[in-house]
């Protein structure tokens, strides 16, 4: 067996795994289906495949072991393939175990030497698989989606050849192939179909690129435009001097004077007439051109946005799983539907709802569905239905997840809240179910009895919410006592394009969703009051407050119109905020990207992007912008109001940490956060010493043994040549030694802390020993 | 006249002083239209593929005896002109020189040293105001052909503009000398090192700490 080092190099490495990604999930989503239909020619083809595949994936990188297992499960699936084998749940769960063995090794990269042992007993059984000699047992665990029949005839209908020397001949008997084949059948064609869109790799950085260069590609379209222009003005010159020459043979044939001037004349006419039709001719060559130049640039933008869509069953391949392993924990039985599996949603979008979804599905199966005696016991079928669906819907992306089981006891909830004191016992009691509901996205509010390993890890439906509302989408739940719950999600289909509204604010281009906008409006100047020195008109009978966007956003005045103000109107609940701009340019669709992540927190600024005509637009933040305005209002703040928050941390004392390990680092900050100081960070002594020569420090904390510059010598550098030569320096080490710490302190640290201690307080107390508190 | 036309399009310089670029004054012209057309200006071209470069051609403006120091013992500066002062940056860092495009504000950002952001080739950048950032005498800021600079780290491109870029210069690093008193003793003190470089002194500056700055300033 050749050891981990010898896996070749980290390209292979990184090669191998992705290979290993997608074969380990073709045989766990084989397996699944497995046991959910039975075993079709296609299915087993497929597993068959994907374990070769594995197997020489495996031989390439050198790693016997695994070349070994996947070796045996090949033989497993060509077996089954030719009848010789049936594939029985003890089976599949073996084969389930190695998939699962192996991945976890591709992943993590465990060191296959140590697990030798594993290794050695997943062959064994493995390879008793192979002989026929893994049954069921007698009474089967529930499992999710396992028909009861495909368990029970589990047999092999030939002796294979390569096991002819195995002590038992297993018994012949007969596969149900035929009574249900074709519904496998079915079933496999989808996957198959499914299997075959080929999907490669690509960074997000590229993606970006590409968006970057397609929106150029459209920009420099609308420049072949004015070339264009240009022909057609000198159609009209052209025109202009045929007209002057036109002129001059009128005088000329009404003198007669010269026959040779006359036949002259008349040659640099047509001679014009030609170039005029060239002209005309080329013009219209460049306009064709254009028109396509500019659909090409336009489809290109487009699909390097639907290059960003994933179809729904990307995240979904892990729920049959899921489902699966933890309906057998439980001891409850349960099936998994899915539809719209092909449904086209955005990479962003889709990472967010992985997470949501594996929330509900986790809680649906720990308190929703019931055990199967009760579910008998009910009148329903002891299998339980939980059903994930999604489709596009009015331009937007719907979700749903539902269960067939007990559903949410209003009652009980609505005595919970009394309980709690979370509202009113009268209030409470007037509450509708749907208002009820609203309580569980409450944060920590929990109705589980016991915090389970299941669903009760610390995430609540609330997080479930803002997650699904960080996408910029809705959730909403609806249940019935005894028939089940569903919950129902709401997403936009991509957030990489929005429908905004481009507006000039100080003379640069800025957008705001139209979703988000009431409307928007022109005011006369001799139409807008003031009351409490603050400026509104009537709209419909209803008062708008007015804010100047370049002030709230502390920008340059705008240039708008004296007499009429273009106004953005936002309603908040009942409040009407009217932003004034300088004008409105058009509503358009923008490919939306982050603000530049270098530019830290921008209030009010929600994305960037760049315009049809190639410009920069920021997207603002409509509700930060609400909120903005909201206590610009309230408060009569004006352009203190940023510069105020600076203010508070500006009088917090200012610490420095300096660790290469981000563990450590991250672990510091938080103590000295928590302990009420503002800390910044830097990954190594250099960045250190320039953050302590631009930034005024109270005190650096820094780790020893770092890349580039060690903490001892930025020690000695700020003592020498630093802007505070007395600035206090605190060297954590893991270095306990006296020698260690003699020399930190000669160097001229102030204090010298061992690394094993910091998660108690002598870090802390090392600090307020220096500076004192965190306040100046 | 003939005599110095021929001189004229031997150097290639003829499209340039009588041609499309120039006065139009060569009599070749009405009949051709432009110099793309003429055939002086076509051999000229295939001179400039055909030349023969001189070894030592990188090194033609450099700091002399460049030649004879080895590799890391060199420094590849483009220097640039920032107000009065002439700068030199590690060439490396340096991704992109383009035409000034006008920044974009952010909002709530007013630091002095921070312009906005520019987009190039549909990339958007940061922007900054070097002379600001470095503290340069900006009097001499009449600029005839101001260039936008990218200057890269891991994190991605910074913008600013340069007054002036003159050109690409290799320097041995044993030529550099320390900062003037003056300068060393300012804080925070973004120059390494001077090296006199066409008849001008160059401020070496110091990479590293000027894009933390950089990164601070647009936070």
């Amino acid at each position: 067996m050749t050891d981990s080092s010898g896996f070749g190099d980290d390209m292979m490495l990184e090669m191998f795994r992705e290979e290993a990604e997608t074969q380990l999930g073709e045989l766990s989503d084989g397996l699944i289906a497995l046991e959910t239909s039975d075993s079709s020619d296609e299915l087993l083809e497929r597993l068959m495949r994907a374990a070769h595949s594995m197997k020489g994936a495996a031989r390439i990188m050198g790693i016997d072991p695994i070349v070994k297992l996947t070796h045996v499960a090949e033989d497993i699936f060509v077996a089954a393939q030719r009848a010789e084998l049936v594939l029985n749940p003890a089976i599949i769960d073996v084969l389930l175990e190695m998939t699962d063995f192996i991945k976890a090794f591709s992943e993590g990269g465990a060191d296959l030497e140590a697990q030798s042992e594993t290794v050695s007993s997943l062959h064994e059984q493995l390879s008793k698989a192979r002989a026929g000699e893994l049954q069921s047992e007698s009474t089967p665990p529930p499992a999710a989606a396992v028909e009861p029949e495909v368990q029970n005839t589990a047999v092999i209908t030939e002796p294979p050849e390569d096991s002819a020397n195995s002590p038992e001949t297993p018994p012949v008997a007969e596969t149900l192939e035929a009574s249900s084949e074709g519904a496998s059948r079915t079933t496999t064609t989808e996957q198959r179909t499914k299997g075959d869109v080929k999907s490669i790799r690509i960074t997000a950085d590229a993606v970006e690129r590409l968006a970057g260069l397609a929106g150029e590609a459209s920009v420099e379209s609308s420049r072949v435009e004015s070339i264009a222009d240009d022909l057609t003005e000198l159609r009209v010159m052209q025109r202009e001097l045929r007209k002057s020459l036109g002129g001059i043979r009128d005088i000329i044939d009404k003198q007669a004077t010269n026959p040779q001037l006359d036949a002259l004349l008349q040659a640099a006419l047509q001679q014009l007439d030609v170039c005029s039709q060239a002209i005309a001719d080329h013009e219209e060559r460049l306009d064709g051109f254009t028109r396509r130049f500019g659909s090409m640039a336009n489809r290109f933008s487009r699909e390097v946005v639907t290059g960003r869509m994933l179809p729904f069953s990307t995240i979904l391949r892990g729920y049959p799983r899921l489902v699966r392993d933890l309906s057998k924990d439980l001891g409850k039985r349960c099936r998994l539907v899915l539809r719209g599996e092909d449904t086209m949603i955005d990479r962003e979008i889709l990472d967010r709802l992985d997470s949501a979804l594996n929330h509900i599905a986790r809680n649906a199966l720990d308190h929703g569905i019931e055990a199967p005696d009760h579910r008998a016991a009910a009148g329903k079928p002891e299998e339980a239905t939980l059903t994930m669906e999604a489709f596009h819907q009015g331009g937007r992306l719907r979700v749903q997840i539902s269960d067939d089981g007990q559903g949410i006891d209003v009652e009980s909830l609505r005595k919970t809240i009394i309980d709690r004191g979370l509202e009113q016992e009268a209030i409470a009691k007037a509450l509708s179910q749907q208002e009820i509901f609203e309580f569980l996205f409450l944060p920590g509010f929990s109705t589980a009895r016991q915090i389970t390993e299941i669903s009760g890890r610390g995430v609540g439906l609330d997080a479930v919410r803002s997650m699904v509302q960080d996408a910029g989408g809705s959730i909403s739940l609806s249940s019935e006592r005894g028939i089940g719950t569903r919950f129902d999600l709401e997403l936009p289909l991509t957030r990489s394009v929005l429908r905004v509204l481009t507006v000039m604010i100080g003379g640069h281009m800025y957008a705001i969703e139209v979703a988000r906008i009431e409307y928007a409006t022109t005011v006369a100047l001799e139409n807008i009051n003031t009351l409490e020195s603050r400026a509104y008109f009537e709209h419909e009978g209803r008062r708008v407050a007015l804010i100047d966007a370049s002030e709230i956003l502390e920008l340059q005045d705008g240039t708008g119109d004296g007499q009429i103000l273009s106004v953005v109107v936002f309603k908040d609940d009942d409040r009407y905020y009217g932003l004034v701009v300088d004008r409105y340019l058009n509503e358009q669709r923008l490919l939306v990207r982050p603000l530049d992540h270098r530019l830290g927190d921008v209030p009010d600024v929600a994305a960037m992007s760049t315009s049809e005509d190639g410009s920069i637009v920021l997207i603002l933040d409509a509700d930060e912008l609400q909120r903005s305005m909201d206590s610009l209002i309230v408060s009569g703040r004006l352009r203190s109001r940023h510069h105020s928050g600076d203010r508070s941390q500006d009088s917090l004392k200012r610490l420095l940490v300096v660790d290469d390990s981000l563990t450590v680092r991250e672990a510091e900050r938080q103590l000295l956060e928590n302990a009420g100081y503002q800390v910044d960070v830097a990954v190594d002594g250099l960045e250190a010493w320039s953050a302590v020569r631009l930034s005024d420090y109270d005190l650096v904390v820094t780790d020893v043994d770092m890349p580039r510059m060690t903490g001892i010598e930025l020690v000695k550098r700020v003592r020498a040549e630093g802007p505070k030569r007395d600035l206090p320096m605190i060297i954590v080490s893991y270095k306990d030694r006296d020698e260690d710490r003699l020399l930190g302190l000669e160097a001229g640290a102030n204090h010298y802390v061992s690394k094993s201690s910091f998660s108690d307080s002598d870090l802390v107390d090392a600090v307020y020993e220096l500076i004192g508190g965190p306040q100046r | 006249m003939s005599g110095d036309n021929s001189t004229l399009k031997a150097s290639g310089e003829c499209r340039n002083v009588i041609g499309i670029w120039g006065d139009r004054s060569c009599s070749e012209l009405r009949a051709l239209d432009h110099c793309h057309n003429c055939p002086v200006y076509t051999s000229l071209g295939r001179r400039v593929l055909d030349q023969v470069l001189e070894l030592d051609y990188h090194n033609r403006d450099d700091d002399k005896d460049t030649e004879a120091v080895a590799p890391d013992q060199r420094l590849s500066l483009l220097v640039l002109r920032i107000g009065s002062d002439w700068l030199g940056f590690d060439t490396a860092r340096i991704r992109e020189i383009v035409v000034p495009t006008e920044p974009h504000p952010v909002p709530h950002r007013l630091k002095p040293g921070f312009r906005g952001l520019v987009t190039v080739r549909g990339h958007i950048h940061p922007c900054v105001d070097l002379g600001v950032l470095l503290g340069c005498d900006s009097a001499q800021t009449i600029s005839a052909s101001p260039r936008m600079v990218l200057i890269s780290d891991d994190s991605g491109c910074f913008a600013f503009v340069a007054d002036e870029v003159d050109n690409l210069y290799v320097v041995a690093k044993s030529h550099i000398t320390a900062p003037p008193i003056s300068i060393r003793d300012a804080t925070p003190s973004y120059i390494t090192g001077m090296v006199r470089l066409a008849e001008r002194d160059t401020a070496i500056l110091d990479e590293e700490f000027l894009l933390h700055a950089l990164k601070d300033v647009c936070q």
